[in-house]
């Protein structure tokens, strides 16, 4: 029973009704409603409860700009949706909507105690807990987070799809009203690639709350004519017309981002699981125009908050595009002359006006004679002072403005359910002010409009300031033409128009940011922002306790804070700002609008890029052996190494204890196919290594490899990795791992912005090798039989050298280097044969009990014998001296960051160096990052003075003790000496300083 | 996100270069006869003006070249873009000062984004 | 001892159709592929002569001929793709004409492999993960670029109108292949998990609660 439906009229379809519920009660709509305009067409106008004193809240708009009808949609937890307004959220069948922000129930809500004791929540007063000392916000935070809640997030994965979509464009025009729909009219007319963007399901805007029967363009009805263009538009192929697309961010260089629902308005049954719930649109546009409409400004004043209070604009919306009377009784409140065409819309629908309140001395003749012919009693120069009602508006109580803001006279009390209320219309300049565009106070409005602009865009319309349709379709025309034209379609002519319309008085409105209600200030309750219960007398407040700047007294009162961005609140509040500071509005300003223009779910910004497609994993030619042979894969920057093989029955460390030990004691296999690999050719390119490197290379000789350190010019540690010459101007390089990208981008950089001259080139070839590397007693004889005919034997093959060769016929090249201290050898063969030759390999090494080991045993056999990895023992500030590598600096040549090795803070004496530390008990592993210091008795002093950290730490299963290695100051001073290791809950761990070789020194006695 | 032009490339997107700091500072060649405060000038100290300055950029998704461009660090207008061992273009900001009329020294804050 | 046997990174995947047979994404593998760097003007004429094709000049050019096709990169640097095992023999072509000029040939066929994605909905598809303007008008037949396709850095080579040979190195390819198929889902090609998907840092110190134990840093770990 749609009780306040009218009987015909509106853009639903009556043919198809809907049901759906609200706080589990069933309703039913139309096909086209709104949750809104179901709920008001039921005679439903209290829907939810506000942000801070839980006061009752209606609807007060009828799109985007509605401040506090927010509820929950959906009654599934991994879907559900808060927040939601209720007057964009579609309604189809089986749709279940909730209110929110109240406990047990919307009309028994025990929040709203919050509402008796607002004298005591002033403004400023999350500021102030916030602001105050930590131990406030921990107490506070709990009941504020409980009781001043919006909805509930929905729990557990999002089941849903989202997608992005990059387009490029001639002319992109946000809004899909009068003015948009000529601009992208004239647009595509001339052949630009135009996208047109419209928030709403309709196209049409504005046009689709015009009473059909008094306006008609190109002789059509409005609607006719929306309906023309729609078919126009979508026979171009160089058009793409998107409804229900929000452009909400207007970021650099014409980059506009849109939001599409695509099918949160289907019921679920209809939606397509193979397209995304909403789209985001990425667009970068030649030219934008916007034309983004304006918003109807609610009045100030006390007791403006009941639900029932309505914008006399939605009131008109819901009439006309929705067929749903928002009362029966009305009070019609303006300070202009737009909402006199409301009321008179309102009463031929049979909405019975009781009183038309101008506040305004002298309202137009013509209005108010056309008043009195419909029997609608005026109150010119008069104000609403009050209201009642709990739930829904019943009494307005109006009395004369005395012209000295206050009130004077007799109060007349008049019965009511709606309030129409219009403070004047605010151009929408969210996207023009995120574009960088400058904002102007334009008086006659009275409010700001576009101003110069920064970025290729133009306002049109009502977003210019134009208020009325002629207006709108003439700029939007030359909008189009003007943007059609700059993005490259020269001689583009705005599209002709006739338009027939009654006669309208212009729109004339006045400022009256807050009106007076003839009580105290401080018991005047008119508020500016419905969603975070601001009133007029916060802003003052904030003004009295010295907040000048706008930007200021928002954070103070959290006005515009709210989910809604504040759309119907901005020019109230800085018109009253304005008055209390006795400013001017131009003075005071606005504040910055900021992306997005309205709430954006993170779905939709994630788009495709989420879950398994969040960031590539890269993988080696040889991963499926891995996962097949119990690894557990660690990332490594975006690789997936191999850390450890569990066999059955191992833990994480029982594996890695197995493989390092059998490395040493018989053969071991690391994948290494991920070291990064650079090509480097070029006559220069000895020279260049040299440069590069801090170590010595004009006299490697071909078929030699060589370890070397890169510096940055500070003279710290960069990268390592090991060449390896393979003609006079030919070397290949090796970097770490997670280096390779860095590096190739570092030497390039040299190369040409440096070291133009030198006739070097250098190529990635990371992948184009697998490599595999064997170490261990018996490496040789597995190399013997993976490699065909070759002679693997020291003798023939010396360390640090290099050969080409075969493996089943695959060229491959060998490199006898070690990074264990047993007997290595480095297999590369093309990728594609990186699995082949892993399997050829465990094949060799089966009568050697070969085990494949992972970057964990690699970084403890390193480790054992004292070999660094950069970025774990080194982080940036360590020199090739403090790493007390002997021979890596060279003095015969310039080298990047030589300069740096003799600055003073580099050859300072008690500077960070790496040293061993054994502990005294050799079953205490240390921890990594633990801190080292000098007494034996952990220190009171905070922070503890430290003499450095662990870098590296194991328990070594070859020397069947613990190792560490360590950064200490004057480290290579200490050795032989006692130091402590810092630990948590218990007694610093008593260590020896010792060389970094552990091999060496432990290895011959265990 | 910004466009970028690349001198070989054409107008990117910003996603496919890195930033590389302050343009046209050379590799001393005689760093062994330099002070450590010299020294330390090279490789520690840059401008970071308010204005119009010279930077350095790599196509780093595209063809991997470093080149320089001229650029409005308080409006994040591109002036100009050339090749390494270009001359640096005699360019001057165009326009507004500064999309919010505000100070040229100061916080960049365009809070204050009213016509004054 | 056994034989090498060869496998391409994309190996285990079935072509991709769209479920009106539109639209595709195939891997062609081991295509030959070598990278070229030199001074155009110095070795231009050389190269222009073993592959019987103009060398490419600028952005976005690409020439083919019977020895395959040439792709600008970069002002001194060029992909050439070339049939299967027939790198070789163009490598040694190629270096037999340069002889004596400053030059670069990096045979990278193992590096690189190449999904070709063809039909009515590729450019669709691309525009979903790509900023470069996909849209027939300006990206034509025949031109060739190198982006970001997601967080893949792939080189694009317009084969026809609606054909396109994406050339990515095989540690990214199969995340490509499945951020591709993820982009034609909604036109029914099949939703993917790329290889790896999900792993993240394994902590089996902070697992078992060794109070002693080294901790494993939770930054990447770099190595050697």
């Amino acid at each position: 029973m749609q009780r306040f439906r009218l009987h015909q009229g509106g853009l639903i379809d009556r043919s198809r009704p809907v049901h759906f519920t609200f706080d589990g009660r069933s309703y039913e709509g139309y096909t086209g409603d709104t949750l809104a305009s179901a709920l008001l067409a039921n005679g439903v106008h209290m829907i939810a409860r506000s942000f801070k004193y839980h006061r009752p809240r209606g609807i007060l708009g009828a799109g985007s700009e509605d401040p506090a009808g927010l509820v929950q949609v959906g009654a599934n937890a991994n879907e559900t949706d808060p927040n939601m307004r209720a007057t964009e959220v579609e309604i189809f069948d089986g749709l279940e909507t909730f209110s929110q922000n109240c406990w047990p129930s919307l009309s028994f809500d025990i929040g709203a105690v919050n509402d008796l004791v607002w004298r005591w929540l002033p403004a400023g007063f999350y500021y102030k807990t916030f602001m105050g000392p930590p131990a406030n916000w921990m107490f506070f935070e709990p009941l504020i987070r409980r009781a001043a809640g919006l909805g509930k997030a929905p729990e557990g994965k999002d089941p849903d799809r989202y997608e992005s979509q990059n387009r490029h464009c001639d002319v992109l025009v946000a809004g899909g009203g009068p003015s948009g729909l000529m601009a992208a009219l004239t647009a595509a007319r001339s052949g630009a690639r135009v996208i047109l963007s419209e928030e709403t399901p309709l196209l049409g805007g504005r046009l689709n709350a015009l009473d059909p029967s008094e306006t008609s363009i190109n002789g059509k009805t409005p609607r006719e004519w929306v309906a023309a263009c729609e078919a126009e538009l979508a026979k171009l192929p160089n058009v793409t017309v998107l409804t229900r697309t929000c452009a909400f961010g207007y970021y650099a260089d014409n980059f506009v981002a849109l939001a599409q629902i695509e099918q949160d308005h289907l019921a679920p049954a209809a939606r397509d699981a193979a397209r995304p719930r909403q789209r985001l649109w990425r667009i970068r546009a030649k030219e934008v125009v916007l034309a983004t409409g304006a918003t109807e400004r609610p009045l100030v004043f006390h007791g403006n908050d009941r639900p029932g209070i309505m914008l006399a604009s939605a009131a008109e919306t819901y009439l006309h595009r929705y067929g749903v009377k928002a009362g029966n009784r009305a009070v019609v409140f303006t300070n202009n002359n737009g909402a006199w065409g409301s009321a008179f819309a309102l009463a031929k629908a049979g909405v019975q006006i009781v009183a038309i309140v101008d506040a305004r001395p002298a309202p137009e003749e013509a209005l108010m004679r056309q008043a009195a012919s419909l029997g609608i009693p005026v109150h010119p120069h008069a104000t609403i002072v009050d209201t009642r009602g709990q739930f829904r508006v019943k009494t307005a109580v109006v009395r004369r403005l005395d012209g000295h803001r206050g009130v004077s006279g007799e109060a007349t009390v008049i019965n009511c359910d709606l309030i129409a209320v219009s403070g004047g219309w605010s151009p929408n300049a969210a996207l023009f002010s995120q574009s960088r565009g400058k904002l102007r106070f334009d008086a006659g409005l009275p409010g700001f409009r576009p101003g110069p602009s920064w970025q290729a865009e133009r306002s049109a319309g009502a977003a210019n300031g134009a208020m009325k349709l002629a207006d709108c379709l003439a700029e939007g025309a030359a909008a189009g033409a003007d943007a059609a034209t700059k993005s490259g379609f020269a001689g583009t002519n705005p599209a002709a128009y006739t338009l027939q319309q009654p006669d309208a008085p212009s729109y004339n409105g006045i400022a009256t940011w807050q009106l007076p209600s003839g009580r105290s200030a401080s018991s005047t309750r008119a508020f500016v922002d419905l969603q975070n219960d601001v009133q007029a007398k916060d802003l003052k407040l904030a003004v009295q306790e010295g907040y000048a700047s706008v930007e200021h007294a928002k954070r103070y009162t959290t006005t515009g804070m709210g989910t809604d961005q504040g759309k119907t609140v901005g020019i109230n509040a800085f018109g009253i700002l304005a008055d209390e500071l006795g400013k001017s509005m131009q003075e005071v300003g606005v504040t910055t609008y900021r992306q997005p223009f309205k709430p954006i779910t993170f779905g939709a910004l994630a788009g495709q890029h989420g879950g398994a497609l969040y960031a590539p994993r890269r993988t080696t030619p040889m991963h499926d052996w891995h996962e097949s042979h119990g690894a557990v894969f660690e990332p490594v920057g975006e690789w997936l190494r191999a850390q450890v093989y569990t066999r059955p029955g191992e833990t994480f460390a029982s594996a890695l204890q197995r493989e390092a030990r059998t490395a040493r004691t018989s053969v071991g296999v690391l994948d290494a196919s991920t070291l990064g690999k650079i090509d480097i050719r070029g006559k220069d390119a000895r020279e260049f290594l040299n440069r590069v490197y801090s170590n010595a290379w004009l006299k490697l000789a071909p078929g030699r490899c060589r370890y070397g350190l890169m510096l940055k010019e500070d003279g710290m540690v960069f990268d390592d990795g090991v060449t390896a010459c393979l003609a006079e101007d030919h070397f290949h390089m090796t970097t770490t791992t997670g280096g390779a990208a860095r590096v190739l981008n570092w030497l390039e950089e040299y190369l040409q912005t440096e070291w133009t001259d030198l006739e070097v080139y250098l190529t990635s070839v990371t992948e184009q090798w697998a490599v595999a590397a064997i170490g261990g007693p018996k490496a040789a004889e597995v190399v013997a039989a993976v490699a065909d005919k070759f002679n693997p034997n020291p003798g023939n093959f010396p360390f640090m050298s290099f050969r080409e060769a075969t493996a089943g016929g695959i060229p491959a090249r060998i490199f006898r280097i070690s990074f264990t201290g047993e007997l290595s050898y480095e297999i590369n063969v093309p990728a594609s044969y990186g699995l082949a030759l892993w399997e050829r390999v465990m094949a060799a090494g089966d009568k050697y009990k070969i085990t494949a080991y992972g970057t964990e045993a690699m970084h403890l056999l390193r480790a054992e014998k004292g070999f660094i990895i950069v970025g774990q023992d080194t982080d940036g500030t360590v020199a090739p001296d403090d790493l007390r590598m002997p021979g890596m600096a060279k003095t015969s040549a310039d080298f990047i960051g030589r300069r740096s090795l003799t600055r003073a803070d580099t050859v300072r004496k008690d500077r960070k160096q790496l040293v061993g530390l054994l502990t005294e008990d050799p079953s205490v592993v240390l921890m990594e990052g633990a801190h080292i210091i000098a007494t034996a008795v952990e220190p009171v002093e905070r922070p503890a003075p430290a003499l450095g950290h662990v870098t590296s730490s194991y328990k070594s299963p070859n020397l069947n003790r613990s190792i560490a290695l360590a950064l200490v100051k004057g480290g290579g001073e200490l050795i032989g000496k006692t130091v402590y290791v810092s630990r948590k809950g218990a007694d610093p761990i008593h260590a020896t300083v010792v060389e970094t070789d552990f091999m060496k020194q432990v290895g011959s006695h265990s | 996100m910004l466009l970028i032009t690349c001198p070989h490339c054409g107008t990117r997107d910003q996603s496919e270069f890195t930033y590389g700091g302050e343009a046209h500072i050379s590799r001393p060649a005689n760093s062994e006869t330099m002070t450590d405060a010299q020294w330390a000038e090279f490789v520690f100290m840059r401008n970071n003006p308010k204005g119009v300055w010279a930077e350095r950029w790599m196509h780093a998704s595209g063809c991997r070249k470093w080149f320089n461009a001229v650029r409005d660090t308080s409006t994040d207008r591109f002036l100009a873009v050339y090749k390494i061992g270009e001359p640096r273009p005699n360019v001057t900001a165009a326009g507004l000062a500064t999309p919010s009329g505000e100070p040229v020294i100061g916080s960049g804050n365009d809070a204050a984004k009213v016509m004054r | 001892m056994t034989a090498m046997q060869r496998r391409s990174p994309l190996g285990f995947r079935a072509a991709q159709h769209t479920a009106d047979g539109s639209t595709s994404i195939t891997e062609k593998q081991f295509e030959g592929k070598l990278i070229l760097r030199g001074n155009p003007s110095a070795i231009g004429a050389n190269v222009a002569g073993v592959m019987a094709t103009p060398m490419p000049a600028k952005v976005h050019e690409t020439a083919t001929g019977p020895r395959g096709t040439t792709q600008w990169l970069s002002p001194d640097e060029w992909l050439i793709l070339t049939a299967p095992g027939g790198e070789t023999d163009l490598s040694r072509d190629l270096t037999a004409a340069l002889t004596g000029k400053h030059h670069q040939i990096a045979n990278v066929t193992d590096y690189y492999t190449t999904i070709a994605l063809s039909g009515a909905h590729a450019r669709d598809m691309l525009m979903k993960i790509a900023t470069v303007d996909f849209d027939p008008l300006t990206f034509k037949s025949g031109m060739g670029v190198t982006t970001n396709l997601g967080r893949a850095n792939p080189w694009l080579r317009a084969t026809a109108s609606d054909s396109f040979d994406i050339i990515i190195r095989i540690s990214m390819a199969d995340y490509l292949w499945c951020l591709l198929a993820e982009s034609g889902h909604e036109w029914g090609l099949a939703g993917l998990t790329p290889k790896g998907a999900g792993v993240t840092l394994h902590l089996p110190h902070f697992e078992t609660g060794t109070p002693a134990a080294p901790a494993i840093d939770p930054t990447p770990t770099p190595d050697l």
